[in-house]
């Protein structure tokens, strides 16, 4: 059987293809967000740049609706606890995991890999119970505790955890080191570029949050964004989610080209 | 300065959303329409119309001579008012005399032809002659008989007056009098297609605005007139002016709002804008929602409608449009 290599061009024309395939959602929110929210009727080459090109939904979002700019404050009271809180729960409890044996490692992670199988509506009903009996439904606290701890989260900062090669723990035990110096001084700085990914990753999961607030909160005022796009028309739909999705991709940059250049990564 | 490149990142997002906030804050309280608002109440629908009318004479006396004779005097012109036995004109008596005895020949003449031709036609056209000559006659007696004065016979105003001193009478009439004491009839003339049958009407009249109570309508020559005696002492001149109010009062309807809560769409439509509460996410707004209505009926100021509406706005600081954010102006 021989084999033929595929030419370049034809390997670029399908990469630029499914790239487009890819982006295309995007580009079209992108171009539409900078149509002006007053349909001109574009009959001379001006007016048509004026209809098509035009700043307008983007002044119309930041100046002109509270609504969508308490609904990001609202966003970020949710986003940024819940990250938090995530990232320090979930590095400790994966640290905790790797001080196990592995055989009590392997049957804890397999009770959690149950728990991540399981569809989010199963969950959600006992989930609420809880909560109630906690008398935290209704508020920000429910959706924070809900969201900072899920079972996927510990598999994927377990195996970072796991990296650390155990007689290096061993070592600052022997040196007299106490589990929190150990875990402060020796497994976080090590699960430091695990952990920036892990944020980027959770951040963004975290950012479009609508079920948790929808049943948890159950309160206008309260909603995120993500919420509000459900019932968004005219320029919400576009800048609203131009502006809205600008935070995540500024961080994704950021720290993509932080972890880059850690590892040594060229562009 | 790189290691904190995230955190000041991080820290200008946040500074930008808090001046987005602040910002939409500030346009969103400026931006919104300050109502004020009512509710349908019961009501009547009402109507006034005023108009100009005039009073004039019940009845007219009219003097006139058999003859053409000069005019010595004229002792009361028109628009004067008289007492029983004022002087009004004086004839030449000597005119009045020649007439009397041309007459009186002419009457003869006649007496014979009607005793002639008694039968005949020109017997009967005679004897009737003679009979309008003898009444004519009687007037000039009588006019000889005061030295050619005519006077008042009783309270009178000089409506017309055809006389000039020093020149003939026309033979036709002279004077035209008022009597005040026969009463008066007020009547003015308008087209009140547009306004309904009134239930209520008021004659204004004089200085003192005295107020006569007026009767139903009579449609007449394409218009509505209304006629109504004056009693009283007091004398009004020929063609003096009144202001009838007439007002038309509906039944009491369950439901009207004021005509400032109506608006009209580009086909003519009518609707109002309610305001209703919603919840937003930075509290509670009231928001305008465009109600489409049916007019029943309506004066200037109410319209009545079908149906119960609830804070209905009256005034609006900016042009208004369907689920439009507002601030409420209590009263």
């Amino acid at each position: 059987m021989r084999w033929y290599r595929t030419p370049r061009a034809v390997q670029r024309g399908a990469l630029i293809l499914f790239g487009g395939f890819v982006m295309a959602p995007l580009v079209w929110v992108l171009l539409r967000s900078f149509e002006n929210p007053v349909p001109y009727k574009a009959e001379n080459f001006f007016m048509f740049l004026y209809r098509y090109l035009s700043p307008g939904q983007y002044i119309d979002v930041l100046f002109h609706n509270l609504e969508y700019w308490i609904s990001y404050w609202n966003t970020l009271f949710l986003t940024v606890p819940t990250l938090l809180l995530a990232m320090f729960l979930v590095s400790l409890a994966a640290y905790g995991l790797t001080t196990m044996g592995d055989k009590a490692q392997n049957r804890i992670l397999a009770g959690y890999a149950v728990l991540a199988l399981l569809p989010m509506q199963m969950l959600l009903v006992p989930q609420l119970i809880a909560l109630s009996n906690m008398h935290l439904r209704g508020s920000r606290l429910a959706v924070i505790l809900i969201g900072s701890f899920t079972p996927w989260h510990l598999f994927f900062l377990h195996r970072l955890c796991r990296r650390v090669p155990d007689s290096v723990f061993e070592m600052a035990r022997i040196e007299g080191a106490g589990e929190l110096t150990i875990f402060c001084r020796i497994a976080l700085p090590q699960m430091r570029m695990g952990l920036l990914v892990f944020g980027i990753i959770v951040s963004a999961d975290l950012w479009g949050m609508v079920e948790e607030p929808l049943v948890y909160i159950q309160d206008i005022t309260k909603y995120p964004l993500s919420v509000l796009f459900a019932k968004a028309r005219g320029e919400l739909s576009y800048a609203g989610a131009v502006l809205f999705s600008l935070p995540v991709v500024v961080l994704f940059l950021n720290g993509i080209w932080g972890v880059m250049e850690k590892e040594g990564i060229q562009g | 300065m790189k290691k904190y490149w995230f955190v000041m990142v991080a820290a200008g997002m946040l500074l930008a959303i808090g001046a987005c906030t602040l910002i939409s804050a500030k346009n969103y309280a400026e931006d919104l329409a300050v109502v004020t608002l009512t509710s349908t109440a019961p009501n009547a629908i009402r109507e006034e119309l005023t108009v100009d009318g005039e009073i004039f004479y019940e009845e007219i006396s009219e003097i006139k001579l058999p003859t053409s004779c000069t005019v010595e005097e004229v002792f009361a012109g028109e628009g004067a008012w008289l007492e029983a036995g004022d002087l009004i004109l004086r004839l030449k008596e000597s005119d009045l005399q020649i007439a009397y005895y041309e007459m009186l020949l002419q009457a003869e003449s006649l007496e014979e032809t009607a005793e002639a031709e008694a039968e005949e036609f020109r017997g009967g056209l005679a004897a009737w002659q003679l009979v309008r000559l003898r009444e004519e006659m009687e007037i000039l007696e009588e006019l000889i008989s005061q030295e050619g004065l005519i006077c008042a016979r009783e309270e009178a105003y000089v409506i017309y007056q055809g006389c000039e001193e020093g020149k003939r009478t026309d033979g036709e009439t002279v004077l035209k009098l008022g009597l005040p004491e026969k009463g008066y009839r007020l009547e003015w003339a308008v087209d009140m297609s547009g306004f309904r049958e009134f239930t209520s009407g008021s004659a204004v009249i004089g200085k003192d605005k005295r107020k006569l109570a007026l009767g139903q309508p009579v449609y007449k020559n394409g218009s509505y007139r209304y006629s109504v005696r004056l009693e009283g002492e007091e004398r009004y001149a020929q063609g003096y002016p009144v202001r009838i109010e007439l007002q038309y009062v509906s039944e009491e309807y369950p439901m009207t709002i004021p005509s400032s809560c109506v608006r009209y769409d580009g086909t003519g439509a009518a609707y109002v804008y309610e305001v209703v509460e919603q919840q937003r996410n930075f509290g509670k707004e009231y928001v305008v929602w465009k109600t489409g209505i049916t007019i029943e009926d309506q004066d200037e100021k109410k319209v009545v409608v079908k149906a119960a509406l609830t804070n209905v706005v009256v005034r609006s600081s900016k042009e208004l449009a369907d689920m439009d954010a507002v601030a409420v102006l209590e009263d």
